[in-house]
């Protein structure tokens, strides 16, 4: 085994020697959620924040109540426009609140009153601003409401009859563990994918097209061990652009602690399971990637190859979207990469059933045995290793 | 040191080797001499361990190449022409230190091999240099000190000098002739006539698989009465501008 160990060395240097390898499997997925999330946040809240802390408006109609009542409020400024129609249009400003003549009397003598309020539906300014004003106006509605009620002496109290109170039972996780246990598995199928494809492709196909795969079979290498060490490199550089998506995510989640919702925790036997299955994940990979990548007749074909795994990865995450963890049946726990997502969820609801965790355990182990035995065979293989 | 027992390898309906026997001594140097799908990369793979024949066998330092295949890749060096495949992206120093290791050397020994192959080689100025922008004769010499790194008795080339220029040609001859003073047993294949005759201690000439004639290049010409090999080779194969 100690060639295993040369071949894994060589390959590991070759990798971090690679500008390009490097950027793609740990460089970029470090920052792309970093940077995703700054720039949804920044955006969101810009649009939030001038929607609802300062809002224009333009008043059509007599002076009113109403018309004093939004002027004394610090967020809404009302303009004064020769134009609303325009203005709504030019962004000037974002509601219109247009008032019937007569408002004051109407409201005194326990009449109707009429109010319509312009806005643009497809600029997200002004629906919110205009979602805001509406309710704005509704609480000076309840308002006017109230004091006509106190005036004939019935208690306000007497027009709402039920109180209704929600509790949510929910464990303690949360909103959180919701979303996470919906990311978390999609996380664990794709990122060790993405990591171990560049390496995979550069190590069986790469060794075809530089001309290196024959000289090196001539070595008295034993198949073996080349698979070997070309697997647990391969192997590395998944683990690696995981631990740096993750790191990115990590990060990301710090720094944005609401973007998830909050209230997720995981207890220490969840995250070894999930560390565990992760590294597994790396290894069926790596194993599969490089039976591929072997057979493959060139760096091109290895890459048609390998890009489907990404979508294949994807498939149980988004069919699992909605699983009730607790009523899965037996026979899922059998169908690998299914499985490893039905343990991420357990883990994350902290009900781990460790005898689903040992079949799916066994699931992968079993599989990486016959991707590795595979590449062993296809070394051995002159009609693979001079396939063309 | 070599010797090809009725070896033969057939690809589905291309019988590429038929029915090949011959020996090579240590210090000879062998030339294989065929057209464009003789037959010539074929029997240098099968030797090699690389291909499995379909019929007979050979054996390299006594070890049978179906048999032990692993114990005969400790014996080989191979050189086979084209595109010259290294690692670009490290040294010379380490492309061949990946392949002495493989081969069992320990950091002490391959050191001094490196050393030393890299000053009969004259590669001294780029040893530690990345190959990804070596020219051609540059890469071929890494090449050759990869192939020759364990000191193998017997060495497999496969059309070495193609794409060479003049002078990496010459070094690459040189190399050859060398290898041949230390006593291995150096089978090539050339198109190159004026190489062969050079070089080479005696010639196979193979046509479809097939060994038309062996034997020392003088005696070649003598026995078809021409003094000019390329004749004799275009008689041999039966070609008709002769
Ligand atoms: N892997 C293979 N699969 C099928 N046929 C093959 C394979 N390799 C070689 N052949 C066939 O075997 C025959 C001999 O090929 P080979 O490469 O040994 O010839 P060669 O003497 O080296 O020719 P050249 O001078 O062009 O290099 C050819 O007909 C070739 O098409
Ligand atoms: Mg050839």
């Amino acid at each position: 085994m100690k060639r295993a160990w040369i071949v894994f060395a060589k390959e590991m240097k070759d990798a971090f020697r690679d500008r390009r390898t490097l950027i793609f499997s740990i460089l970029l997925p470090a920052l792309i959620f970093p940077i995703l999330m700054t720039l949804m946040n920044n955006v969101m809240s810009d649009v939030t924040e001038e929607a609802t802390e300062n809002i224009v408006i333009a008043y059509v109609g007599e002076d009113s109540q109403l018309k004093a009542y939004l002027d004394s409020l610090p967020n809404v400024t009302i303009m004064d426009s020769q134009d609303p129609e325009a203005d709504l249009d030019g962004s000037k400003v974002s509601v219109i609140v247009e008032v019937k003549d007569g408002l004051d009397e109407a409201m005194a003598s326990g009449a109707k009153g009429n109010i319509t309020l312009k806005y643009d539906e497809s600029k997200a300014k002004s629906s919110m601003a205009a979602s805001v004003i509406r309710e704005t106006i509704n609480a000076f509605g309840t308002q006017v409401a109230r004091q006509r009620l106190q005036a004939k002496g019935i208690d306000p109290e007497f027009i709402e009859p039920l109180d209704i109170a929600s509790i949510n039972v929910a464990k303690a996780q949360g909103e959180g563990a919701i979303v996470m246990s919906f990311l978390l598995p999609m996380f664990l199928l794709l990122y060790p994918a993405t990591g171990a494809m560049a390496t995979a492709i550069d190590q069986g196909a790469g060794e075809k097209e530089r001309g290196t795969l024959e000289p090196l079979l001539a070595t008295q290498v034993s198949r073996a061990a080349l698979a070997m060490g070309k697997w647990l490199s391969t192997s590395a550089a998944s683990i690696i652009g995981t631990i740096a998506f993750m790191a990115g995510f990590v990060v990301a989640v710090i720094y944005n602690p609401t973007m998830f919702g909050e209230g997720f925790t995981a207890s220490p036997s969840a995250i070894a399971a999930i560390t565990v299955l992760g590294i597994m994940m790396a290894f069926i990979y790596s194993a599969a990637m490089l039976a591929l990548s072997v057979f493959a007749r060139n760096i091109k074909e290895a890459s048609t190859y390998l890009s489907p795994f990404v979508i294949v990865a994807m498939i149980p995450a988004y069919a699992t979207m909605y699983t009730d963890i607790k009523t899965v049946p037996a026979w899922q726990y059998n169908v690998p990469l299914l499985n490893v997502i039905l343990i991420v969820k357990e883990a994350l609801l902290d009900t781990i059933n460790w005898g689903h965790f040992a079949i799916t355990m066994l699931w992968l182990i079993a599989l990486t045995i016959v991707f590795l035995t595979m590449v062993v065979h296809m070394f051995n293989n002159e009609s693979v290793v001079f396939r063309s | 040191m070599v010797k090809l027992i009725s070896i033969g390898k057939r690809f589905k309906d291309v019988q590429a080797v038929d029915d090949l026997s011959f020996s090579v001594k240590g210090g000879e140097i062998f030339g294989l001499l065929g057209e464009n799908g003789a037959g010539k990369t074929t029997t240098l793979r099968m030797l090699a361990t690389m291909l499995k024949p379909t019929s007979g066998t050979a054996t390299i330092c006594g070890l049978d190449i179906v048999k032990q295949p692993a114990e005969v890749r400790k014996h080989i060096g191979i050189l086979f022409g084209g595109e010259a495949g290294l690692y670009d992206r490290l040294t010379a120093r380490e492309n061949i230190a990946y392949f002495g290791k493989l081969n069992g050397m320990d950091d002490n020994a391959l050191k001094k091999r490196i050393d030393e192959l890299s000053q009969t080689l004259d590669m001294e100025e780029f040893i530690d240099r990345r190959v990804g922008k070596f020219s051609k004769g540059m890469k071929q010499k890494v090449t050759i000190a990869r192939a020759i790194v364990h000191d193998p008795e017997v060495m497999l080339l496969d059309e070495p000098t193609v794409g060479l220029d003049v002078t990496a040609a010459r070094t690459l001859q040189d190399f050859i002739a060398q290898c041949r003073n230390q006593g291995k047993a150096v089978i090539f294949s050339s198109h190159i006539m004026s190489e062969v005759e050079r070089l080479c201690d005696r010639i196979g000439i193979i046509h479809k698989g097939k060994l038309v004639d062996i034997g020392t290049i003088d005696g070649l010409k003598q026995q078809y009465n021409n003094s000019n090999l390329e004749e004799v080779f275009i008689q041999l194969i039966g070609g008709k501008s002769a």
